[in-house]
């Protein structure tokens, strides 16, 4: 696109509340917007009210799709919505989410735009020599990092949830919302949304827990979970578990860690016959301490880890609830 | 039900990080030649929600991968799972170029198969784990898509397909022709039979080159700037003990001293 100037940023809102990657999106969007010395833009299917708690977090103008069809994400009208929303506000870089919606979304916008993608990223950088955005994402499950731009403008780039840190609202900051009129006469979908379920294990999330204990393979069975619940319960922890204890049927997938499950960001996280493979270190290689307790001293976790114990769970995690338990009580 | 599933031959994604490293360009994260090659984990996916679909409905599936090599053996091996049929694009330059230009040889080649109900792809690559491809092809066949479906069935003429979404699920009807991408919870792939090995290995692969499919050239969008190993060196404190319940207060103690329970 000729003329592409500006970020701009596609807000999630669900159930009527702004998702908090609409805020991680601005904030990543302003630092870049700043470097590149242009405006902060956003587009939003939405309220007028979620439009302005935008402006406060930093956009300088809002694009506000008020149209009812859009009220629920069906991608079918979402992608002409969001392609004729870019075609006018010409923005050199789109952020999106890299959650359902985006990865829906992103790929098939960049097909109709004619430009790159970036999808995954954990981190954004201006380069001013090029002009392009750098974006870092994990690839080979995590075990390399490519640091890539997308050919052509605008520059599409989903971001992986709590990547980035949030704009902080600024009450009484000022910016435009407006009104932007979609055209959906062309679209006759050809799939519906029958029914939307929440479905959580557990009351707290893995994303926000400050302490996750996970379990793997060398659990051996569903039953053994139990372990991690007692010491979970004494914690304050939720219950995480790899790809295979998912995949092998014995917990929900909800509760999978790693590069395709749950993202967490814990000042604990406890692996319990867990291998370490790079796809289930993506999902926990930010915590700030990680304990590995495995009967395998060659596993990759002990690499990983900050402390870790070689030995049996089963004798070992019952101790260490107890000890927890008669340390907090002091 | 015709069903075309979208295969991707990759290094083992379960293979350590010390069997790899990153090529002197900076571009290549290359394996050790005693790297197995093998199916991309979320194509076999893929494949298992095909040959369910397929138990229950009846037709054909057919398998298609685009690669620069003759990968006939991995087909055969992977029809011996139970697909009927396999496509091979085989061509280097159509081969090296992203996820984009995949899709545009892929959209090529169902163009060319021409009959079909349904289209599944595995919802990441694990080697790029871009995600990509899939939606883009849908895209370029004007099909509705849905991505990370975890279930799908066909009832009443139509798919009924449950997605993942943050915190829960959503359900979606689909007219078909359509395109999914599969993650893995439900779709383990099976086994292949002794019957089906057999039947698989002689089996034709339908191969085309880049000019069966009227391409010359196809664009890449996505610039690489580097490629790089993350720096993840921790110091583990190994906890060793007369015994596994000294060893647990042990640690207990030493996540206290550190501020963390």
């Amino acid at each position: 696109m000729a003329d592409a100037r500006g970020v701009l940023v596609l807000a999630e809102q669900v159930d009527g509340k702004l998702a908090g990657i609409s805020f991680e999106l601005l904030g990543a969007g302003r630092k870049l917007a700043d470097q590149m010395g242009e405006p902060l833009l956003a587009a939003l299917a939405g309220s007028e009210a979620q439009a302005q708690e935008l402006v406060a977090a930093g956009a300088d103008r809002v694009y506000l799709l008020d149209d009812p069809a859009l009220g629920q994400f069906l991608l079918e009208t979402a992608l002409p919505a969001a392609e004729q929303v870019i075609r006018a506000a010409s923005p050199r870089l789109v952020l999106l989410g890299h959650t359902s919606t985006g990865k829906d979304l992103a790929p098939r916008l960049a097909v109709r735009l004619g430009v790159g993608l970036a999808t995954d990223v954990t981190a954004l950088s201006y380069d001013a020599a090029s002009g392009d955005v750098l974006a870092c994402k994990p690839v080979f499950g995590g075990m390399a990092v490519s640091e890539q731009a997308g050919l052509g403008r605008p520059q599409l780039v989903t971001v992986r949830p709590k990547a980035t840190e949030p704009a902080e609202p600024q009450p009484g900051r000022s910016g435009e919302v407006e009104r932007f009129a979609v055209d959906l006469s062309g679209v006759t979908p050809r799939s519906r949304v029958v029914e939307r379920v929440r479905e959580r294990a557990q009351t707290k999330r893995l994303e926000d827990a400050e302490i996750v204990v996970s379990g793997g393979r060398g659990l051996g069975g569903p039953e053994n979970f139990k372990y991690l619940e007692e010491l979970a319960d004494v914690l304050d922890a939720v219950v995480g578990a790899s790809r295979v204890a998912v995949d092998s049927g014995w917990v929900p997938s909800d509760m999978q860690v790693g590069l395709t499950g749950k993202i967490t960001s814990p000042k604990l996280y406890v692996a319990v016959g867990i291998s370490g493979a790079m796809q289930h270190m993506a999902g926990c290689s930010t915590a700030r301490t990680i304990v590995a307790i495995n009967t395998d001293p060659e596993a990759a976790i002990f690499e990983k880890a900050h402390f870790g114990i070689v030995g049996d769970f089963k004798k070992i995690l019952p101790p260490l609830t107890e000890a927890c338990r008669e340390l907090r009580q002091r | 039900m015709n069903i075309i599933v979208c295969v991707k031959r990759v290094p083992d994604p379960e293979a350590p990080a010390s069997q790899y490293r990153v090529d002197e360009a900076g571009q290549r994260f290359v394996p050790a030649r005693s790297v197995p090659l093998l199916t991309s984990t979320y194509d076999e996916s893929a494949l298992e929600a095909a040959l369910q679909l397929k138990d229950q409905h009846g037709g054909t599936v057919t398998l298609l991968s685009l690669n620069a090599e003759d990968v006939t053996e991995w087909l055969q091996e992977t029809l011996a799972t139970g697909a009927d049929e396999a496509v091979l694009v085989q061509d280097a330059g159509l081969a090296a170029g992203d996820s984009f230009a995949a899709a545009e040889v892929l959209a090529a080649a169902i163009r060319k198969i021409g009959d079909y109900d349904l289209v599944l792809c595995g919802r990441q690559a694990s080697d790029t784990d871009a995600g990509i491809t899939g939606p883009a092809l849908a895209e370029h066949l004007g099909l509705p898509s849905a991505s990370v479906v975890r279930k799908v069935s066909f009832e009443d003429g139509k798919l009924r397909v449950e997605r993942a979404i943050e915190d829960g699920y959503e359900v979606l009807e689909m007219e078909t022709p359509a395109l999914l991408t599969i993650t893995s919870e439900l779709y383990q792939l099976r086994y292949a039979t002794m019957p089906n090995i057999m039947a698989a290995s002689m089996k034709e692969i339908t191969t085309w080159s880049a000019a069966d499919l009227g391409l010359s050239d196809v664009a890449s969008r996505i610039r690489q700037a580097r490629l790089f190993q993350p720096e993840e060196r921790t110091e583990c404190e190994l906890i060793e003990a007369e015994s596994p319940e000294d060893a647990a207060r042990l640690l207990a103690q030493a996540l206290r001293a550190r501020g963390i329970i």
